[in-house]
Protein backbone atom coordinates (compact mmCIF):
# COMPACT_ATOMS: atom_id res chain seq x y z
CA UNK A 1 0.00 0.00 0.00
CA UNK A 2 1.80 3.58 -0.73
CA UNK A 3 1.30 6.10 1.45
CA UNK A 4 -1.18 7.54 -0.11
CA UNK A 5 -3.34 5.11 0.61
CA UNK A 6 -2.43 5.55 4.29
CA UNK A 7 -4.35 8.50 4.96
CA UNK A 8 -6.61 11.25 4.20
CA UNK A 9 -8.07 8.54 1.43
CA UNK A 10 -12.06 8.93 1.36
CA UNK A 11 -14.75 6.65 0.55
CA UNK A 12 -17.70 6.99 -0.33
CA UNK A 13 -18.09 9.03 -3.53
CA UNK A 14 -16.10 12.20 -2.31
CA UNK A 15 -12.16 12.90 -4.03
CA UNK A 16 -9.28 10.99 -3.42
CA UNK A 17 -6.22 13.35 -2.54
CA UNK A 18 -3.66 11.39 -4.94
CA UNK A 19 -6.20 11.37 -7.61
CA UNK A 20 -6.59 15.39 -6.93
CA UNK A 21 -2.93 15.82 -6.88
CA UNK A 22 -2.64 13.71 -10.31
CA UNK A 23 -4.73 15.84 -12.08
CA UNK A 24 -3.94 18.81 -11.17
CA UNK A 25 -0.16 18.86 -9.46
CA UNK A 26 1.23 19.46 -13.38
CA UNK A 27 -0.69 21.93 -14.31
CA UNK A 28 -0.35 24.23 -11.27
CA UNK A 29 3.64 23.51 -11.08
CA UNK A 30 3.87 24.95 -14.63
CA UNK A 31 1.50 27.46 -13.54
CA UNK A 32 3.09 28.83 -10.51
CA UNK A 33 6.76 28.46 -12.43
CA UNK A 34 5.09 30.80 -14.87
CA UNK A 35 3.97 33.36 -12.53
CA UNK A 36 7.02 33.71 -10.47
CA UNK A 37 9.75 32.58 -12.80
CA UNK A 38 12.09 31.42 -9.82
CA UNK A 39 11.90 27.36 -10.42
CA UNK A 40 13.55 26.65 -6.89
CA UNK A 41 10.72 28.89 -5.44
CA UNK A 42 8.04 27.95 -7.19
CA UNK A 43 8.34 24.12 -6.97
CA UNK A 44 9.05 24.53 -2.97
CA UNK A 45 6.06 26.57 -2.96
CA UNK A 46 3.93 24.20 -4.67
CA UNK A 47 5.20 21.40 -2.58
CA UNK A 48 4.04 22.79 0.86
CA UNK A 49 0.53 23.97 -0.77
CA UNK A 50 -0.15 20.41 -1.51
CA UNK A 51 1.52 18.98 1.26
CA UNK A 52 -1.15 21.59 3.40
CA UNK A 53 -3.68 20.10 1.15
CA UNK A 54 -2.94 16.81 2.34
CA UNK A 55 -3.40 17.84 5.84
CA UNK A 56 -6.25 19.62 5.90
CA UNK A 57 -7.93 17.33 3.00
CA UNK A 58 -11.22 16.46 4.53
CA UNK A 59 -11.82 20.45 4.45
CA UNK A 60 -10.95 21.04 1.38
CA UNK A 61 -11.99 18.53 -0.82
CA UNK A 62 -15.46 20.20 0.55
CA UNK A 63 -14.63 23.27 -0.68
CA UNK A 64 -15.72 25.50 -3.57
CA UNK A 65 -12.94 25.40 -5.21
CA UNK A 66 -9.95 23.10 -4.00
CA UNK A 67 -8.10 24.31 -6.60
CA UNK A 68 -8.01 27.99 -6.29
CA UNK A 69 -7.60 27.19 -2.32
CA UNK A 70 -4.03 25.14 -3.57
CA UNK A 71 -3.33 28.14 -5.97
CA UNK A 72 -3.94 30.63 -2.98
CA UNK A 73 -1.50 28.44 -0.36
CA UNK A 74 0.86 28.61 -2.79
CA UNK A 75 1.02 31.88 -3.87
CA UNK A 76 1.21 32.61 0.14
CA UNK A 77 3.98 30.41 0.68
CA UNK A 78 5.60 32.28 -2.51
CA UNK A 79 5.99 35.02 -0.28
CA UNK A 80 6.70 33.88 2.73
CA UNK A 81 9.79 31.27 1.72
CA UNK A 82 10.94 34.43 -0.25
CA UNK A 83 10.89 37.25 2.70
CA UNK A 84 12.60 33.92 4.66
CA UNK A 85 15.05 33.27 1.85
CA UNK A 86 15.30 37.09 1.70
CA UNK A 87 14.34 36.97 -1.74
CA UNK A 88 13.02 40.21 -3.36
CA UNK A 89 10.00 38.55 -5.30
CA UNK A 90 9.49 41.21 -7.69
CA UNK A 91 13.94 41.64 -8.32
CA UNK A 92 13.06 37.75 -9.08
CA UNK A 93 10.76 38.24 -11.43
CA UNK A 94 12.46 41.14 -13.09
CA UNK A 95 15.61 39.37 -13.56
CA UNK A 96 16.93 38.69 -16.87
CA UNK A 97 15.32 35.42 -18.19
CA UNK A 98 18.20 34.05 -18.82
CA UNK A 99 19.16 33.78 -15.17
CA UNK A 100 15.61 32.81 -14.38
CA UNK A 101 14.53 30.16 -16.57
CA UNK A 102 16.97 28.97 -18.88
CA UNK A 103 16.09 25.31 -17.35
CA UNK A 104 12.87 25.10 -18.31
CA UNK A 105 12.38 22.57 -21.26
CA UNK A 106 9.97 24.64 -22.72
CA UNK A 107 12.76 27.77 -22.59
CA UNK A 108 12.74 27.99 -26.40
CA UNK A 109 8.84 28.68 -26.78
CA UNK A 110 8.17 32.17 -27.98
CA UNK A 111 5.10 32.05 -25.99
CA UNK A 112 6.96 31.06 -22.97
CA UNK A 113 9.71 34.18 -23.68
CA UNK A 114 6.78 36.46 -24.03
CA UNK A 115 5.26 35.17 -20.74
CA UNK A 116 8.05 36.12 -18.99
CA UNK A 117 8.92 39.76 -20.55
CA UNK A 118 5.23 40.55 -18.93
CA UNK A 119 5.14 42.43 -15.65
CA UNK A 120 4.94 40.41 -12.78
CA UNK A 121 1.07 40.96 -11.55
CA UNK A 122 0.16 40.55 -16.17
CA UNK A 123 2.48 37.65 -15.56
CA UNK A 124 0.48 36.50 -12.07
CA UNK A 125 -2.87 36.81 -14.20
CA UNK A 126 -2.31 35.34 -17.08
CA UNK A 127 -0.58 32.00 -15.10
CA UNK A 128 -3.50 31.81 -13.38
CA UNK A 129 -6.30 32.69 -16.03
CA UNK A 130 -5.03 30.54 -18.86
CA UNK A 131 -2.07 28.60 -17.66
CA UNK A 132 -4.04 27.48 -14.51
CA UNK A 133 -7.15 28.12 -16.52
CA UNK A 134 -9.41 29.01 -13.53
CA UNK A 135 -11.96 31.83 -13.75
CA UNK A 136 -11.08 35.18 -13.56
CA UNK A 137 -13.21 35.98 -10.44
CA UNK A 138 -10.91 33.02 -8.69
CA UNK A 139 -8.47 34.93 -10.00
CA UNK A 140 -9.27 38.05 -8.44
CA UNK A 141 -9.75 36.25 -5.09
CA UNK A 142 -6.19 34.68 -5.29
CA UNK A 143 -4.64 37.67 -6.26
CA UNK A 144 -6.32 39.47 -3.74
CA UNK A 145 -7.75 42.60 -6.40
CA UNK A 146 -10.74 43.35 -7.77
CA UNK A 147 -12.18 41.24 -10.84
CA UNK A 148 -12.57 44.57 -12.78
CA UNK A 149 -8.92 44.87 -12.52
CA UNK A 150 -8.08 41.03 -13.39
CA UNK A 151 -9.69 42.11 -16.87
CA UNK A 152 -8.09 45.12 -17.16
CA UNK A 153 -4.72 43.30 -16.37
CA UNK A 154 -5.30 40.35 -18.62
CA UNK A 155 -6.15 42.60 -21.93
CA UNK A 156 -3.28 44.36 -21.36
CA UNK A 157 -0.99 41.25 -20.44
CA UNK A 158 -2.95 39.88 -23.97
CA UNK A 159 -1.89 43.07 -25.82
CA UNK A 160 1.62 43.16 -24.45
CA UNK A 161 1.84 39.53 -25.71
CA UNK A 162 1.33 39.93 -28.73
CA UNK A 163 3.76 42.61 -29.30
CA UNK A 164 6.32 40.92 -27.67
CA UNK A 165 5.61 37.84 -29.77
CA UNK A 166 5.67 39.77 -33.07
CA UNK A 167 8.73 41.06 -32.26
CA UNK A 168 10.47 37.65 -30.82
CA UNK A 169 9.17 36.45 -34.73
CA UNK A 170 10.80 39.21 -36.23
CA UNK A 171 13.83 39.12 -34.11
CA UNK A 172 14.03 35.92 -35.02
CA UNK A 173 13.20 35.25 -38.25
CA UNK A 174 14.06 38.22 -40.64
CA UNK B 1 -3.97 29.41 -35.54
CA UNK B 2 -5.30 29.00 -32.43
CA UNK B 3 -6.58 32.23 -30.41
CA UNK B 4 -3.41 33.74 -27.92
CA UNK B 5 -5.64 32.16 -25.24
CA UNK B 6 -6.00 28.87 -26.39
CA UNK B 7 -2.20 28.94 -26.97
CA UNK B 8 -1.88 29.84 -23.25
CA UNK B 9 -4.12 27.19 -21.99
CA UNK B 10 -2.29 24.55 -24.25
CA UNK B 11 1.29 25.73 -21.73
CA UNK B 12 -0.85 24.59 -18.84
CA UNK B 13 -2.65 21.42 -20.12
CA UNK B 14 0.32 19.73 -22.16
CA UNK B 15 2.40 19.63 -18.64
CA UNK B 16 2.72 16.33 -17.00
CA UNK B 17 3.91 14.36 -14.05
CA UNK B 18 7.63 15.08 -15.09
CA UNK B 19 6.88 18.47 -13.36
CA UNK B 20 5.44 17.37 -10.85
CA UNK B 21 6.96 15.34 -7.44
CA UNK B 22 5.66 12.34 -6.52
CA UNK B 23 2.54 12.54 -4.45
CA UNK B 24 3.85 10.26 -1.73
CA UNK B 25 6.71 12.67 -1.29
CA UNK B 26 4.13 15.19 -1.37
CA UNK B 27 1.88 13.34 1.28
CA UNK B 28 4.97 12.74 3.30
CA UNK B 29 5.93 16.35 3.60
CA UNK B 30 2.42 16.87 4.67
CA UNK B 31 2.68 13.79 7.38
CA UNK B 32 5.88 15.90 8.53
CA UNK B 33 4.01 18.80 9.24
CA UNK B 34 0.82 17.22 11.14
CA UNK B 35 3.69 15.59 13.26
CA UNK B 36 5.25 19.51 14.07
CA UNK B 37 1.20 20.30 14.80
CA UNK B 38 1.49 17.70 17.01
CA UNK B 39 4.95 18.53 18.89
CA UNK B 40 5.25 22.37 18.25
CA UNK B 41 2.27 23.38 16.63
CA UNK B 42 2.43 25.39 13.84
CA UNK B 43 3.55 29.05 15.71
CA UNK B 44 6.03 27.55 17.75
CA UNK B 45 9.20 29.12 16.18
CA UNK B 46 12.24 27.59 14.84
CA UNK B 47 14.80 29.98 16.09
CA UNK B 48 13.77 30.04 19.41
CA UNK B 49 16.20 30.48 22.19
CA UNK B 50 17.61 29.45 25.12
CA UNK B 51 18.11 30.20 29.11
CA UNK B 52 15.33 29.80 30.41
CA UNK B 53 16.38 27.15 33.01
CA UNK B 54 14.08 24.15 32.58
CA UNK B 55 15.20 22.68 35.68
CA UNK B 56 13.12 23.75 38.39
CA UNK B 57 9.71 24.70 36.49
CA UNK B 58 8.08 22.11 37.72
CA UNK B 59 7.68 21.91 41.32
CA UNK B 60 5.91 18.69 42.60
CA UNK B 61 3.88 19.01 45.68
CA UNK B 62 5.59 17.02 48.12
CA UNK B 63 3.87 14.06 48.30
CA UNK B 64 2.01 14.22 45.57
CA UNK B 65 2.09 11.01 42.80
CA UNK B 66 0.29 9.92 39.72
CA UNK B 67 -3.00 9.18 40.15
CA UNK B 68 -4.80 7.67 37.50
CA UNK B 69 -6.64 8.12 33.89
CA UNK B 70 -9.88 8.09 36.57
CA UNK B 71 -8.75 10.88 38.38
CA UNK B 72 -7.57 12.60 35.58
CA UNK B 73 -10.67 12.36 33.66
CA UNK B 74 -12.64 13.88 36.54
CA UNK B 75 -10.06 16.34 36.67
CA UNK B 76 -10.51 17.21 33.51
CA UNK B 77 -14.11 17.65 33.66
CA UNK B 78 -14.04 19.82 37.07
CA UNK B 79 -11.63 22.17 34.95
CA UNK B 80 -14.40 22.28 31.99
CA UNK B 81 -17.02 23.06 34.27
CA UNK B 82 -15.46 25.80 35.24
CA UNK B 83 -13.59 27.10 31.52
CA UNK B 84 -17.41 26.50 30.56
CA UNK B 85 -18.68 29.37 33.69
CA UNK B 86 -16.56 31.91 32.15
CA UNK B 87 -17.81 34.98 30.47
CA UNK B 88 -16.86 34.54 26.17
CA UNK B 89 -15.16 38.04 26.42
CA UNK B 90 -17.11 38.87 23.04
CA UNK B 91 -16.09 36.72 21.08
CA UNK B 92 -18.95 35.84 18.80
CA UNK B 93 -18.65 38.72 17.05
CA UNK B 94 -15.39 40.03 17.81
CA UNK B 95 -12.61 41.03 15.56
CA UNK B 96 -9.34 40.05 16.20
CA UNK B 97 -8.47 37.20 18.84
CA UNK B 98 -5.24 38.10 20.32
CA UNK B 99 -2.97 35.18 21.51
CA UNK B 100 0.14 36.23 22.97
CA UNK B 101 2.82 33.44 23.98
CA UNK B 102 6.38 33.06 25.62
CA UNK B 103 7.36 30.09 23.37
CA UNK B 104 10.67 27.99 24.47
CA UNK B 105 12.50 25.19 22.49
CA UNK B 106 14.53 23.40 24.76
CA UNK B 107 17.62 25.12 26.14
CA UNK B 108 17.49 28.04 23.69
CA UNK B 109 16.19 31.34 24.97
CA UNK B 110 12.06 32.21 25.30
CA UNK B 111 11.12 34.73 23.06
CA UNK B 112 7.65 35.94 22.85
CA UNK B 113 5.02 35.19 19.70
CA UNK B 114 1.87 37.27 19.29
CA UNK B 115 -1.03 36.00 17.26
CA UNK B 116 -4.29 38.63 16.24
CA UNK B 117 -6.21 36.44 14.61
CA UNK B 118 -9.18 38.51 11.81
CA UNK B 119 -12.34 37.18 12.41
CA UNK B 120 -13.68 38.99 9.20
CA UNK B 121 -10.16 39.58 7.42
CA UNK B 122 -6.33 38.82 7.60
CA UNK B 123 -4.38 38.69 11.03
CA UNK B 124 -1.03 38.67 12.06
CA UNK B 125 1.72 36.52 13.58
CA UNK B 126 4.73 38.46 15.00
CA UNK B 127 7.27 36.44 16.29
CA UNK B 128 11.22 35.46 15.19
CA UNK B 129 11.38 33.99 11.75
CA UNK B 130 14.82 33.06 11.11
CA UNK B 131 15.77 36.35 9.31
CA UNK B 132 14.34 38.13 12.44
CA UNK B 133 11.51 39.43 14.26
CA UNK B 134 8.50 40.74 12.16
CA UNK B 135 5.01 40.03 11.25
CA UNK B 136 3.45 37.95 8.80
CA UNK B 137 -0.36 38.25 7.48
CA UNK B 138 -2.61 35.10 8.47
CA UNK B 139 -6.13 34.57 6.84
CA UNK B 140 -9.10 34.70 8.02
CA UNK B 141 -10.36 31.47 7.33
CA UNK B 142 -8.77 29.55 10.37
CA UNK B 143 -9.10 30.72 13.47
CA UNK B 144 -6.12 28.85 14.61
CA UNK B 145 -7.12 25.42 14.03
CA UNK B 146 -8.69 24.69 10.99
CA UNK B 147 -12.30 25.28 11.47
CA UNK B 148 -13.07 29.04 10.66
CA UNK B 149 -14.18 31.27 13.50
CA UNK B 150 -17.95 31.17 12.99
CA UNK B 151 -17.35 26.91 12.68
CA UNK B 152 -16.20 27.16 15.51
CA UNK B 153 -19.10 29.11 17.10
CA UNK B 154 -21.75 26.51 15.48
CA UNK B 155 -19.40 22.92 16.72
CA UNK B 156 -22.26 20.65 19.32
CA UNK B 157 -21.34 21.74 22.55
CA UNK B 158 -23.11 18.48 23.83
CA UNK B 159 -20.59 16.55 24.79
CA UNK B 160 -21.80 13.23 22.77
CA UNK B 161 -22.47 14.99 19.97
CA UNK B 162 -18.87 16.96 19.86
CA UNK B 163 -17.35 13.15 20.97
CA UNK B 164 -19.04 12.11 17.71
CA UNK B 165 -17.63 15.19 15.62
CA UNK B 166 -14.38 14.74 17.04
CA UNK B 167 -14.08 11.25 16.55
CA UNK B 168 -15.11 11.93 12.67
CA UNK B 169 -12.77 14.67 12.41
CA UNK B 170 -9.79 12.65 13.40
CA UNK B 171 -10.36 9.96 11.33
CA UNK B 172 -7.83 7.63 10.23
CA UNK B 173 -5.04 10.06 10.73
CA UNK B 174 -2.25 10.42 13.14
CA UNK B 175 -0.27 7.03 14.63
CA UNK B 176 -3.65 5.87 16.77
CA UNK B 177 -7.30 7.20 17.23
CA UNK B 178 -7.20 8.54 20.69
CA UNK B 179 -3.86 10.26 20.04
CA UNK B 180 -5.38 12.31 16.82
CA UNK B 181 -8.26 13.05 19.05
CA UNK B 182 -6.17 14.24 21.85
CA UNK B 183 -4.41 16.37 19.24
CA UNK B 184 -7.91 17.63 17.73
CA UNK B 185 -9.08 18.81 21.25
CA UNK B 186 -6.05 20.54 22.59
CA UNK B 187 -5.73 22.65 19.20
CA UNK B 188 -9.04 23.33 19.52
CA UNK B 189 -8.59 24.29 22.69
CA UNK B 190 -5.41 25.95 22.73
CA UNK B 191 -5.48 29.21 21.14
CA UNK B 192 -8.59 29.44 19.21
CA UNK B 193 -11.74 31.75 20.19
CA UNK B 194 -13.73 29.11 21.52
CA UNK B 195 -16.67 29.88 23.42
CA UNK B 196 -16.96 29.08 26.67
CA UNK B 197 -19.80 26.10 26.56
CA UNK B 198 -17.53 24.36 23.54
CA UNK B 199 -14.22 24.44 25.75
CA UNK B 200 -16.23 22.79 28.57
CA UNK B 201 -17.65 20.32 25.68
CA UNK B 202 -14.25 19.87 24.56
CA UNK B 203 -12.89 19.05 27.86
CA UNK B 204 -15.07 16.36 28.41
CA UNK B 205 -14.42 15.13 25.25
CA UNK B 206 -10.64 14.92 26.69
CA UNK B 207 -11.43 13.16 29.74
CA UNK B 208 -12.74 10.27 27.49
CA UNK B 209 -9.62 9.61 25.84
CA UNK B 210 -7.49 7.02 27.68
CA UNK B 211 -3.68 7.12 29.13
CA UNK B 212 -4.14 10.59 30.38
CA UNK B 213 -3.18 10.82 34.01
CA UNK B 214 -2.01 13.94 36.62
CA UNK B 215 1.40 14.16 37.63
CA UNK B 216 1.27 17.28 39.97
CA UNK B 217 0.76 20.39 40.83
CA UNK B 218 3.23 22.73 39.60
CA UNK B 219 4.28 25.77 38.12
CA UNK B 220 4.34 26.87 34.65
CA UNK B 221 7.50 28.91 32.97
CA UNK B 222 5.86 32.21 34.27
CA UNK B 223 5.67 30.84 37.90
CA UNK B 224 2.03 30.66 37.92
CA UNK B 225 0.21 27.44 39.92
CA UNK B 226 -1.76 24.73 37.75
CA UNK B 227 -1.85 21.37 37.45
CA UNK B 228 -0.10 19.35 35.32
CA UNK B 229 -2.11 16.68 32.59
CA UNK B 230 0.22 14.18 30.61
CA UNK B 231 -0.34 11.47 27.93
CA UNK B 232 2.73 9.88 26.17
CA UNK B 233 2.50 9.44 22.43
CA UNK B 234 4.64 7.81 19.94
CA UNK B 235 6.23 10.50 20.03
CA UNK B 236 6.94 11.42 23.29
CA UNK B 237 4.73 13.09 26.08
CA UNK B 238 2.18 15.96 25.22
CA UNK B 239 1.34 17.61 28.73
CA UNK B 240 -0.81 20.63 29.49
CA UNK B 241 -0.73 23.06 32.82
CA UNK B 242 -4.14 23.99 33.49
CA UNK B 243 -5.75 26.53 35.93
CA UNK B 244 -7.49 24.76 38.49
CA UNK B 245 -9.21 28.12 38.94
CA UNK B 246 -10.74 28.99 35.57
CA UNK B 247 -10.01 26.03 33.46
CA UNK B 248 -7.63 28.58 31.30
CA UNK B 249 -4.91 26.71 29.41
CA UNK B 250 -1.56 28.23 31.00
CA UNK B 251 1.33 26.31 29.53
CA UNK B 252 1.50 23.28 26.54
CA UNK B 253 4.83 21.28 27.38
CA UNK B 254 6.06 18.71 24.43
CA UNK B 255 8.87 16.50 25.49
CA UNK B 256 10.03 14.28 22.30
CA UNK B 257 11.32 10.84 22.46
CA UNK B 258 14.40 11.59 20.41
CA UNK B 259 16.04 13.69 23.12
CA UNK B 260 15.83 17.29 21.69
CA UNK B 261 14.50 18.76 24.84
CA UNK B 262 11.02 20.42 26.07
CA UNK B 263 9.30 22.42 23.79
CA UNK B 264 7.30 24.78 25.90
CA UNK B 265 4.52 27.14 24.83
CA UNK B 266 3.22 29.59 28.06
CA UNK B 267 0.26 31.66 27.57
CA UNK B 268 0.45 34.76 28.68
CA UNK B 269 -2.81 36.65 27.15
CA UNK B 270 -5.42 35.56 25.07
CA UNK B 271 -8.94 38.23 24.62
CA UNK B 272 -10.74 39.84 22.21
CA UNK B 273 -9.50 43.13 20.11
CA UNK B 274 -10.74 45.66 17.58
CA UNK B 275 -7.62 46.24 15.76
CA UNK B 276 -3.99 45.09 15.46
CA UNK B 277 -1.45 47.56 16.56
CA UNK B 278 0.45 49.52 13.89
CA UNK B 279 3.84 48.14 15.62
CA UNK B 280 2.55 44.48 14.03
CA UNK B 281 1.00 46.20 11.09
CA UNK B 282 3.40 43.97 8.06
CA UNK B 283 3.53 47.43 6.81
CA UNK B 284 5.52 48.39 9.79
CA UNK B 285 8.25 45.40 9.54
CA UNK B 286 11.69 46.48 10.16
CA UNK B 287 14.00 47.13 7.06
CA UNK B 288 15.14 43.97 5.64
CA UNK B 289 19.03 44.88 6.72
CA UNK B 290 17.61 45.43 10.96
CA UNK B 291 16.15 42.10 10.74
CA UNK B 292 18.49 39.80 11.36
CA UNK B 293 18.83 39.35 15.05
CA UNK B 294 19.48 35.99 15.21
CA UNK B 295 23.10 35.20 16.63
CA UNK B 296 25.50 32.60 15.55
CA UNK B 297 25.12 30.89 19.26
CA UNK B 298 21.52 31.18 18.75
CA UNK B 299 21.69 29.26 15.24
CA UNK B 300 23.59 26.86 17.01
CA UNK B 301 21.31 26.16 19.60
CA UNK B 302 18.68 26.02 17.05
CA UNK B 303 20.49 23.27 14.71
CA UNK B 304 21.17 21.40 17.72
CA UNK B 305 17.69 21.39 18.94
CA UNK B 306 15.60 20.99 15.44
CA UNK B 307 13.34 17.93 15.33
CA UNK B 308 12.75 18.04 11.62
CA UNK B 309 13.98 19.38 8.46
CA UNK B 310 11.26 21.16 7.94
CA UNK B 311 11.19 25.41 6.93
CA UNK B 312 10.18 27.57 9.63
CA UNK B 313 6.90 27.39 10.55
CA UNK B 314 4.65 29.90 9.07
CA UNK B 315 0.84 30.38 9.20
CA UNK B 316 -1.35 28.24 8.18
CA UNK B 317 -2.46 27.55 5.12
CA UNK B 318 -5.06 29.96 3.44
CA UNK B 319 -7.72 30.90 0.83
CA UNK B 320 -7.44 34.45 1.26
Amino acid sequence: MSIAGDNQQVSGGAMDFTDWYAAEMPRMAVAIRAAVLDHELADEAVSEAFARAWLHWRKVEHMDSPRGWVYTVALNQVRTIARRTKRDLDAIADLPTAMTYDEHPSDTDELWRAVRRLAPQARRAIALRYIADLPEAEVADIMGIARGTVAATLHRARKALAESLTELQRTECP
Amino acid sequence: MNSLEDRLRELGRSATSEDSQSVDAVITRGQRLRRRRMTTRVFVPSIAAAAVALVGIFVPVLGFHPVSTTEASQFLITVGNLAGAQGDMGARTAKYWYVKTQTTRGNCPSQIREIWQGHYRNGVVRQNFPDGLHSEPISPDHAGTWVTWDELWQLPTEPDELYSWVFDTSGTAGPDKDTEMWTVVWDLLRESPAPPALRQALYDVAARIPDVSITGEVTDALGRAGTRIERANPWGTDAYVIDPVNGAILESQRQHNDSTGLNLATYIMRKTVDKIPAYALPSNNPPRDNQVTVTKEELQCIADQSTTADPAPSAIPSPS
